[in-house]
């Protein structure tokens, strides 16, 4: 049945008021990657509509300014 | 004229910069910026760092973040100059009140909530004592809202009957007969 990790049940972006999204904080936004460089779904990290927007988008500078791979192979 | 805004430039120089050229370019950029009518906050030296890809061949970058004012009017004629200066590998700018202005666009709904829960707690403390204090702020606005209608005022008179009760519970059964069965006895009486 249960086919994956039991899933947060908090966003981690709004369990803490404290830790904003920064495009500049790439080591951060790493745990929200996969080993490709791919920006995990929603369903695999928890995160919550809301942030999972503000993440992407700020992955997206991140990887303009080569902060962040676009692919890795 | 234009209005300032606040803006955030990341700029990444090419690596094999002198010292002295990444200076000079540093003060073109500065100068540029007051020369047009914006105002610099504050200038970040980054240094050199390995690029996740590579830029026009290069594998590492010098990072340079500016805090800036500037003329919205200015930002177009900015990147051309950025585009054109062949030691800019990147740069980005980003409107600085965006990233601020997030946090604090979340926090208000939860504040007024708690500032709702606080004001509405107090004159049940001051009423009923300090139970209000001992609860977590989490449940107050759950809790706060029904006894601030009931039991302010209701509790105190509410809490003696309550006790009283069961130890009348009983004979009290019994008085409603009794009651009844006088009031028969009248009746009839007078028939």
């Amino acid at each position: 049945m249960a086919r994956r990790p039991m899933r947060r049940k908090v966003c981690s972006f709004c369990a803490d008021d404290k830790s904003t999204i920064d495009y500049k904080e790439a080591d951060q936004m790493k745990r929200f990657l996969s080993d490709r460089g791919k920006i995990l779904p929603r369903r695999k990290t928890g995160t919550c509509a809301k942030h999972q927007r503000r993440l992407s988008l700020a992955v997206k500078r991140a990887r303009h300014l080569a902060l962040l791979p676009y692919t890795v192979q | 004229m234009d209005e300032l805004r606040r803006y955030e430039l990341f700029v990444i120089f090419q690596p094999e910069l002198e010292e002295e050229t990444l200076e000079a370019r540093i003060d073109w950029l500065n100068n540029y910026i007051s020369n047009n009518k914006g105002e610099i906050i504050e200038v970040a030296r980054k240094g050199k760092r390995r690029l996740h890809y590579s830029i026009r061949k290069f594998n590492q970058g010098i990072d340079v973040i500016y805090q800036i004012n500037l003329p919205a009017s200015l930002l177009a004629p900015m990147e051309r100059q950025l585009n054109l200066n062949e030691d800019v590998l990147r740069y980005l700018f980003i409107r600085r009140d965006e990233l601020q202005e997030a946090p604090r666009l979340v926090a208000t709904p939860e504040e007024l909530r708690a500032e709702v829960a606080e004001l509405r707690a107090v004159p049940v403390d001051e009423m009923t004592g300090e139970v209000a204090v001992e609860e977590t702020p989490v449940d107050e606005p759950a809790v706060a809202e029904p006894t601030v209608a009931e039991p302010t005022v209701a509790e105190p008179i509410v809490d003696e009957p309550i006790v009283d009760e069961p130890a009348v519970d009983e004979p009290a059964v019994d008085e409603p007969a009794e009651a009844l069965a006088t009031a028969d006895v009248v009746e009839t009486s007078e028939e």
